[in-house]
C-alpha cells in the first residue's frame, strides 16, 4: 500500500511510521558522526561519493513510500564492488546499520533509511557489461534501469520480460530486491524467472556469485531465496538477466461487461481454455471514468469492468488465440468488444491502462495503492467485500488489477486535508490485506513487504514459518545490520531465537563461529 | 523405519530424531537414492504414505498434493484437465538404475528435476508455488503462497527445492501447472558436428516461432531436435518458418505429434545412456561454451555426450569406469560452468563430490543456511556435501 499525492498535494507524514531514534543513540551518534564520514570518505574518495551534510541528506529521506521519512547518518554512491565490499566490512565492525538502495521507486518503503545508519546507493553501478546474444543474456550492474535494458537489445530484435509500471525510473538492483512484476508477467514471469545470475556482497563484506550464465547450478538455490529479500540479505553488485527474443506479433482486444463478476468469467473461460495471455488486466467502473476523463483512450463508459486482453508469439498462434478469446469474453456476456488493429490503436488502450494512477490522482485529492494477491477464482466475491469495507469505512475505491495472475491493486482515494481521512485510508487498506490473505492470497504480489505491511505479516505467517524466515536472515546477517527493521514484525537477535544449541553438545557444525 | 500417513507423524518422526540425535535419511518411492553422496541416515523417513491430491483447479492452473504422491498419479490427473506440469520432469529411475515411473513428486522437488523445456518455462524451482514441510529445527511450517505472483516475506520454497531433503522434510506442495499444448512438431538436422550444431541451437532458440525444446545428440546418428508446440495450424506454419530462418546444408526432416513427443521424454530422461553403470555427468554451461568444453574434456577422457536445452545442459558418460574428475570439473569451471556427477558407483559418489564444488565463501555460507535450518545435521546430513 503506497499513498499518492495528487499534483499540488500536501504531503504528510504519520508519526507512528517514522523511525526515530532515541535521544542516548542520538548523542553517540553526533560523536561518531566524523568518524563514519571520515571511514566513508577513505573507503569512496572520488568527489560526491559521500554526502553527509544536513541540506543534502532530505532527497534520501523516503522511497516511493512517503508516508514515512527518516534521516540517515551519510549516503554513500560506490563505484566499484570493492568499495560496497569495504564498505559493508567497514559497517559490520562498526556495527553501522546500512540500508541498500536502487533508484528510490519502491512503494512498500524497502529503502527507507535509518537514523542511526548509513545509506548505500547504487546510482553509480549504472553500466551495461555485456550483451551476449549467443547465450540470451545480459550483464547489468544494479542501477542500470529496468527499461534501458531493453532499449539496448531492442535493434537487435530482444527485451528483457518484467515490466513494472515505473520501469523508465527504477533499477535492476531494486527490482531483484523486491522480486518486481508487471503488466507482462503473466506469461513470462516476474524477476525471480528472468535473473540468471548475481554477483552479490555479504553483510560482513564478503563477495559471492550466485548463479550465471550456465543457469542451473548445483547446491542450495540462494539466488531464489535473494531475489525478494528486500535487501535484507546482502547487496547486489551485478545481474545477468535473460534476453527474450521479442514476439513475432502482438494483438490487444479490449472488452466492457456490464459486472466485474462478468468480467471475470471471462477471465476464468481463457485461462481454463488453455490461453495463457501476455497480459490480462481489469479496471472497474469508477477507474473507467478517471481514465477516460484523463487522456481519452476511448474507453466503454456505460462498462462496469473492462478487460484488456493481449496475446503475443508467432502471427499464426495469436490469430487463432484472439478468436478464441474473442469467443470467450462474448460468451461471457461482453457488452463492447474492440480489437486493435493498429499500433497506435494498441497504444491508446495502453495508455489508459498505464495512466491508470495518475487518473485516479486528480479525481481525488491522495490516494492509497493496496498490493495483494488472491486466488483468481474469489475475484468476485473479493470485490464485493472490498466495496463493503470502503462503505464502513466511509471512503471510495477504484480497482485496477493484473486480473490474469489475481493480482490486486485497489486505489483507496481520500483527503489527508480531511482530520482522520489518512488513517481511515490505512486502515481500509490494511482491511483489504487480511481479506486477501482470508481468501488464500498474500500481502504482496509485487510491492514488498517494506514497512508497509510488516504489521501484517503475523496475519499471514504463524510464529513457526517465520521463524525459518529469521533463520534464513541470520545465515546471511547474524548481526541483523542489513535494512533492519524490514519485512518482519520482529527479529530478534539469532542467538536468542532458539534454534542454535548453544550449550555445545551435539554439535553438527564446532568449526562454525557462533553468533 | 518411520513410514507416517499425516503430517503430524512427520512431524513426530523428526521430533524424535530430534531428541535423540539420530539422523534421518528421506525417501518417496527411493527412486534417486543413487544420486547424490550415499544417504547416510541411521533411520529412514518414508514419505510415501503422504499420498493425494489435496486441492486442484485447473482454472487456477495450480494443484496442491501430498509429496509422497507418484508422479504418475499426479501427471495423469493432470492430464485428464488437459494441463501438466510445464517444467517437464524428467523420469531419473532408468538411468539411475532403477525402475521407470516410479518418482514421487517430493522426490522431483527435493532433487530440483526438471526437462527440455527450461528455456520456455523454466525449471522445477519456477513452479513451486508453496510448501509444507517439517525443518530440521523441528518445526512444522508453511511458506510461499497459494498464487502465481507473491512477494510477502523470503522465497523459501525455493530454498528447498533441490535441498535433497537437508533443510526438511517436505509434506505437501503447491505447483503451478499449465495446458498441455495440442501438438507438437519436431525439426530435425541430420549429420552435423559439435560447432555446426551448437550454431543451429543458438539460431532455433533465439527465433520468434518459441521453440520449446533444443538438443543435440552426437551419437548414434548426429542430429539436432527444434521442438515446436501449440496449436495445429501454428505449429505447422511455425515449423517452416523456422526452416526458412535456419541456414544450413544439413539434411532436415520432421517429426510430428507422438513421435515427437516420444523424442522428447526419451532426451529428457536421458534413455540414450540407459543401462549401463558407467559414470555419467550433468554438465551445466553458458549454452555457447557447451562445445568447446566438450572438445576440452574429450582430448583426455573417452565419452559420449547429449546436449539438451540448447548446450546449456550436456549429459557426458565416460566410456570406461574413470569419471575424469578434474578434467571435466576444471573445463566445466573454465567455462563459468558446473559438473555433477549425476551417475557413479557409491564409492565414488564418496570419494568424489558428486555437486560440483562450492567457492569457500559461498560454501560457508550454505553450510550457515544448512545449520540455521537443521543445527543438530538430523535430516539427510552429508547427502549434499560432505560433513554438511
Amino acid at each position: 500500500m503506497v499513498l499518492k499525492a495528487a499534483p499540488g498535494a500536501r504531503l504528510f507524514l504519520f508519526d507512528d511510521n517514522c523511525i526515530t531514534a532515541p535521544k542516548s543513540v542520538l548523542l553517540r551518534m553526533a560523536e561518531s558522526l566524523d568518524h563514519i564520514i571520515a571511514g566513508l570518505a577513505q573507503i569512496c574518495p572520488e568527489p560526491g561519493a559521500v554526502i553527509w551534510k544536513e541540506e543534502a541528506l532530505g532527497v534520501w529521506e523516503s522511497d516511493a513510500f512517503v508516508l514515512a521519512r527518516a534521516r540517515p547518518l551519510a549516503v554513500a554512491l560506490p563505484r566499484t564492488t570493492v568499495q560496497v565490499s569495504q564498505i559493508l566490512a567497514w559497517s559490520h565492525a562498526n556495527k553501522i546499520p546500512v540500508v541498500p538502495r536502487g533508484a528510490g521507486t519502491g512503494l512498500s518503503g524497502g529503502a527507507l533509511p535509518v537514523t542511526d545508519g548509513i545509506v548505500l546507493s547504487l546510482a553509480r553501478f549504472n553500466r551495461i557489461l555485456e550483451i551476449d546474444l549467443d547465450n540470451r543474456c545480459a550483464v547489468v550492474q544494479p542501477g542500470v534501469t529496468n527499461l534501458s535494458i531493453s532499449k539496448a537489445v531492442d535493434q537487435l530484435g530482444f527485451y528483457y520480460a518484467p515490466d513494472p509500471s515505473s520501469q523508465i525510473a527504477c533499477t535492476i538492483g531494486g527490482n531483484v530486491a523486491e522480486n518486481a512484476g508487471g503488466i507482462h508477467c503473466l506469461k513470462y514471469g516476474v524477476t525471480t524467472n528472468n535473473v540468471l545470475g548475481l554477483e552479490m556482497v555479504l553483510p560482513d563484506g564478503e563477495i559471492i556469485r550466485l548463479g550465471g550464465k550456465a543457469g542451473d547450478s548445483d547446491g542450495y538455490d540462494l539466488l531464489g531465496a535473494v531475489i525478494g529479500s528486500e535487501g535484507l540479505l546482502g547487496v547486489v553488485t551485478e545481474a545477468t538477466v535473460r534476453l527474450l527474443r521479442k514476439p513475432q506479433a502482438v494483438r490487444t482486444l479490449m472488452a466492457g461487461f456490464a459486472s466485474t463478476h462478468k468480467a471475470g468469467n471471462a477471465v476464468a473461460a481463457i485461462i481454463a481454455n488453455g490461453i495463457i495471455p501476455a497480459a490480462l488486466e481489469m479496471m472497474d467502473n469508477p477507474t473507467i471514468l478517471a481514465v477516460e476523463a484523463y487522456c481519452q483512450p476511448g474507453y466503454p463508459l456505460d462498462a462496469q469492468a473492462l478487460l484488456i486482453v493481449e496475446l503475443d508469439g508467432p502471427a499464426a498462434e495469436v490469430d487463432a488465440e484472439l478468436a478464441a478469446v474473442r469467443s470467450h469474453v462474448d460468451a461471457a456476456g461482453a457488452t463492447s468488444t474492440t480489437i486493435a488493429h493498429s499500433e497506435e490503436e494498441r497504444r491508446l488502450i495502453w495508455l489508459g491502462r498505464r495512466s491508470a494512477f495518475p487518473a485516479v490522482g486528480r479525481i481525488s485529492r491522495d490516494y492509497l495503492c493496496v498490493d495483494g494477491t488472491i486466488p483468481r477464482f474469489r475475484l468476485p466475491e473479493v470485490l464485493d467485500r472490498t466495496a463493503e469495507l470502503a462503505a464502513e469505512f466511509g471512503l471510495r475505491v477504484a480497482n485496477v488489477f493484473h486480473a490474469g495472475d489475481g493480482n490486486l491493486h485497489p486505489l483507496i482515494l481520500f483527503d489527508s486535508g480531511i482530520p482522520g481521512d489518512s488513517a481511515k485510508a490505512e486502515g481500509l487498506g490494511h482491511a483489504i490485506l487480511k481479506l486477501c490473505v482470508d481468501v488464500g492470497g498474500v500481502l504482496s504480489g509485487e510491492h514488498g513487504i517494506g514497512i508497509e505491511k510488516k504489521a501484517l505479516m503475523t496475519h499471514m505467517f504463524s510464529d513457526d514459518d517465520l521463524r525459518h524466515h529469521h533463520a534464513l536472515k541470520c545465515a546471511f546477517d547474524p548481526q541483523a545490520m542489513l535494512n533492519p527493521g524490514k519485512v518482519y514484525p520482529t527479529l530478534t537477535r539469532c542467538a536468542d531465537a532458539g534454534w542454535m544449541p548453544v550449550d555445545g553438545t551435539g554439535l553438527a557444525f564446532p568449526h562454525l563461529p557462533r553468533f | 523405519m518411520w513410514t507416517p500417513d499425516s503430517e503430524n507423524q512427520v512431524f513426530d518422526a523428526v521430533q524424535t530424531a530430534k531428541a535423540q540425535k539420530t539422523a534421518l535419511t528421506i525417501v518417496g518411492h527411493g527412486t534417486k537414492k543413487n544420486y547424490g553422496r550415499p544417504s547416510s541416515g541411521a533411520q529412514t523417513l518414508d514419505l510415501s504414505g503422504l499420498s493425494g491430491i489435496v486441492d486442484y483447479q485447473p482454472a487456477e492452473l495450480m494443484v496442491t498434493v501430498k509429496a509422497g504422491t507418484p508422479l504418475a498419479a499426479l501427471n495423469l490427473e493432470l492430464m485428464s484437465r488437459g494441463q501438466h506440469l510445464v517444467f517437464e520432469p524428467a523420469d531419473w529411475g532408468p538411468v539411475l538404475g532403477e525402475e521407470a515411473g516410479g518418482a514421487t513428486i517430493g522426490g522431483i522437488i527435493a532433487a530440483a528435476v526438471s526437462g527440455p523445456r527450461r528455456m520456455k518455462a523454466g525449471v522445477a524451482r519456477d513452479h513451486v508455488l508453496a510448501v509444507r514441510s517439517v525443518s530440521g529445527l523441528g518445526i512444522a511450517f508453511s511458506c510461499g503462497g497459494k498464487v502465481v505472483k507473491n512477494v510477502t516475506g523470503f522465497d523459501l520454497p525455493k530454498l528447498l527445492t533441490g535441498s535433497m531433503g537437508t533443510l526438511a522434510a517436505m509434506t505437501q506442495l503447491t505447483l503451478r501447472v499449465g495446458p498441455v499444448p495440442e501438438t507438437e512438431i519436431t525439426v530435425v538436422y541430420q549429420g552435423l558436428d559439435s560447432q555446426a550444431a551448437t550454431a543451429i541451437l543458438r539460431d532455433g532458440i533465439s527465433s520468434p516461432m518459441e521453440v520449446s525444446g533444443a538438443a543435440y545428440a552426437p551419437f548414434p546418428t548426429a542430429a539436432v531436435y527444434l521442438r515446436l508446440e501449440g496449436p495445429v495450424a501454428s505449429v505447422s506454419d511455425r515449423a517452416q518458418a523456422l526452416i526458412r530462418e535456419i541456414t544450413t546444408d544439413a539434411a532436415q526432416s520432421m517429426l510430428e505429434g507422438e513421435q515427437s513427443r516420444e523424442l522428447w521424454r526419451s532426451i529428457r530422461d536421458v534413455r540414450c545412456f540407459v543401462g549401463s553403470n558407467r559414470p555419467l555427468w550433468r554438465l551445466a554451461v553458458p549454452p555457447s561454451r557447451a562445445a568447446m568444453m566438450v572438445s576440452t574434456i574429450a582430448q583426455n577422457l573417452s565419452c559420449r555426450t547429449l546436449y539438451d536445452r540448447a548446450g546449456a545442459l550436456v549429459w557426458l558418460e565416460c566410456d570406461g569406469d574413470d569419471p575424469g574428475e578434474s578434467w571435466v570439473r576444471t573445463a566445466a569451471s573454465n567455462v563459468q560452468g558446473s559438473a555433477t556427477l549425476f551417475r557413479a558407483a557409491p564409492d565414488l559418489r564418496t570419494a568424489i563430490a558428486p555437486f560440483h564444488p562450492e567457492p569457500p565463501a559461498l560454501g560457508k555460507l550454505s553450510e550457515t543456511v544448512k545449520m540455521a535450518f537443521d543445527p543438530l545435521g538430523i535430516l539427510e546430513p552429508s547427502r549434499m556435501v560432505r560433513g554438511r
